[in-house]
């Protein structure tokens, strides 16, 4: 009995749990398997990284980890709810609800103020709009744009834009924040701040699984993953200091 | 998501795209406009004929000849008042005639009527000035409006009391205008504005003929129409052609109708091209934000989300198309008869100028141009906006 609890307990910690999955993309008769049989699993409230060069699948790994896309073979559970048997409208309830993504490219609405920007999310969830304001503009506070709300997007740095996008992603109160390449495009300044910003969401207990080439960035994680032509070349575990 | 939250991004992302959503208006505009106008007129040169044909009564029979070898006379007159439920019969003569004014001469039309039926073939006729003509006075005439003062002439082309000639094939008369009508439009048979009018006995003496031109005739009520029509042509046959006010009524409404399908169906045409040009617009628009709706998605944003986006801005083209268009449609209906009324005066004869009309814009053709708008603009913003909604997050985000 014990032992049933025990590792029903220790189920219970992992977030995230991958099991063989594999990615084929086809292109006519040729098949590229872009993951060949990953294997992971995530615990609530780590800062995870997938580094690799490109063209390991970091990106594909990714988009399955973020429901973004459903695995060709094996699976992806979330918050044990395996992916691949929800339909395309559960996994946009499911990435609403409790994921966060944050892109290279920031992919900010351009015609929208910081503002509604991070006011986008809830508009899925149907929260109302007074709501919606105060939430975003909380957030916006937070990661330190408070004076910006009005802006656009063109009107502001990149290491500001990346910024109103975080706190885009964190507007639904999301356990895990899937964040591509979040610095590529940003100076080594910025790129300080957002990683700053990312560590300090982690010790607040958001899981964060951060997909990069740069090195630089993993120092706060307690896991890195590197991926090498679709598979797990290795896992190394690092000793963060707060 | 919220309806009001819907709208207001179909609306942000058109203020985006100003000049392109208002392009894409305009042809929504252009193709209400275009219904509203044109119906209306048709519409409005309906209800005027039947008007003018109504004030003769729906219980009026006219006759004529088939053909001109068959001839109508008092024998005809008597003949026909013998004929159960017709309680009045009244032969006219027309014909043309040259009438000479002070500077010039036109060619007129002349109607020969007895001056006591003369209200029953004009009903509600009113003189500008002066008086009818007397049954025996030989000499005597009233002038239409358009004959005392054309709509080329600045000046009155006769005045009453004055005396003037007319002439009809070499025959010359000396005529005493004693009055002159105000501005009437048409009836079944006579362009009052256009024409002169004298007793009925002085024009078959002028003209020299003992027969009538037509017969009108009114029975004691609409209900026996059909009944004395059998009558007459028990007696006549095919030698007379019969028109009722009924059966005009009917062929005017039908062709009318048909004219108001037509025109209408060439500018429902024109909002069914308006509708590819927003369906053009928006596949342009699906494919420019292709990554606004793959960062929508990864968001949280459900297939049907995208697709309620996509499809408020063709709705909203639609509506403001729509309430452009029924309103611009609306100035140009009202606007385009006196055009017309100028151009036709300027162009032809006055004949035609004096008939007038005012389009009709019925409050069910405005609503259902209205809805018709809004649904050939969503239905244009459909497949595009299918399209945006069904399509992968992973391959639209990646999209440049």
């Amino acid at each position: 009995m014990q032992l049933i609890e025990n590792l029903k307990n220790e189920e219970k910690q992992w977030i995230i749990t991958t099991i063989d999955l594999w990615k084929i993309y086809k292109s006519g008769k040729i098949e590229y398997p872009a993951l060949r049989g990953i294997n992971m699993k995530i615990r609530k409230g780590e800062f995870i990284a997938i580094v690799g060069p490109s063209g390991s699948g970091k990106s594909t790994l990714l988009n399955l980890l973020g429901a973004l896309d459903r695995p060709t073979k094996g699976k992806v559970i979330i918050d044990g709810t395996d992916i691949s048997k929800l339909k395309s409208n559960e996994l946009a309830e499911l990435r609403n609800k409790k994921l966060g993504f944050i892109f290279q490219t920031f992919n900010l609405i351009p015609y929208m103020s910081a503002l509604d920007n991070v006011e986008v999310p809830m508009i899925a969830s149907g929260i109302p709009p007074k709501e919606r304001k105060e939430r975003a503009r909380k957030l916006l506070e937070l990661v330190g744009l408070k004076g910006f709300e009005k802006n656009r997007p063109s009107e502001l740095s990149g290491g500001q834009q990346q910024k109103v996008a975080i706190a885009r992603a964190l507007v639904n109160n999301p356990q895990i924040i899937l964040a591509d390449e979040p610095t590529g495009n940003l100076d080594s300044k910025s790129a300080n701040e957002i990683i700053e910003i990312l560590h300090d969401l982690n010790k607040r207990g958001v899981t964060i699984i951060l997909v990069t080439h740069n090195l630089n960035l993993i120092k706060y994680c307690h896991r890195v993953f590197w991926l090498k032509d679709g598979l797990i070349e290795k896992e190394v575990e690092q000793n963060v200091k707060d | 998501m919220r309806f009001t939250d819907i709208f207001k991004w179909g609306l942000r992302s058109l203020r985006e795209r100003k000049l392109r959503a208002i392009l894409t208006i305009l042809g929504i505009v252009v193709g209400t406009a275009a219904i509203i106008a044109l119906v209306s007129q048709t519409e409005g040169i309906q209800a005027s004929i039947i008007e003018q044909m109504n004030k003769l009564g729906p219980n009026t029979i006219l006759l004529r000849p088939a053909s001109p070898s068959i001839i109508l006379t008092d024998k005809d007159v008597n003949r026909l008042l013998q004929i159960p439920n017709v309680e009045l019969v009244i032969p006219i003569i027309t014909s043309s005639v040259k009438i000479y004014g002070i500077q010039s001469s036109r060619n007129v039309q002349i109607v020969g009527i007895d001056p006591s039926k003369f209200g029953i073939l004009i009903p509600g006729y009113e003189l500008r000035e002066g008086r009818l003509f007397q049954t025996l006075s030989y000499s005597e005439i009233v002038i239409g409006s358009n004959v005392y003062k054309p709509q080329d002439l600045t000046s009155p082309f006769l005045n009453v009391g004055q005396t003037t000639t007319i002439e009809s094939r070499s025959t010359r008369m000396i005529v005493n205008i004693v009055g002159c009508l105000e501005p009437y439009g048409m009836t079944a048979l006579v362009s009052v504005d256009d024409s002169i009018f004298m007793s009925l006995k002085a024009l078959a003496n002028f003209l020299g003929r003992t027969s009538y031109s037509a017969i009108f005739l009114k029975t004691i009520s609409p209900d026996v129409v059909d009944e004395v029509v059998d009558n007459i042509r028990a007696i006549y046959g095919n030698n007379l052609n019969i028109l009722t006010v009924k059966q005009i009524t009917q062929i005017v409404s039908s062709v009318t109708g048909m004219l108001t399908m037509l025109l209408g169906s060439i500018a429902a045409i024109s909002l069914f091209v308006a509708g590819l040009g927003i369906m053009n617009i928006m596949f342009v628009s699906v494919i420019e934000r292709t990554r606004e709706i793959g960062v929508l998605k990864a968001l949280g944003f459900k297939d049907r989300n995208i697709l309620a986006i996509f499809l408020s801005e063709a709705g909203i083209v639609g509506i403001i198309g729509g309430i452009i268009g029924i309103i611009i449609g609306s100035i140009i209906s009202y606007i385009m008869p006196h055009i017309m009324s100028f151009t036709i005066g300027r162009s032809f004869s006055a004949q035609i100028s004096s008939f007038s009309y005012t389009p009709i814009i019925r409050p069910e053709m405005i609503i259902f141009v209205f809805f018709f708008a809004i649904a050939v603009s969503l239905l244009a913003g459909l497949y595009p906006a299918r399209r945006a909604s069904k399509m992968d997050p992973v391959v639209a985000l990646r999209h440049e």
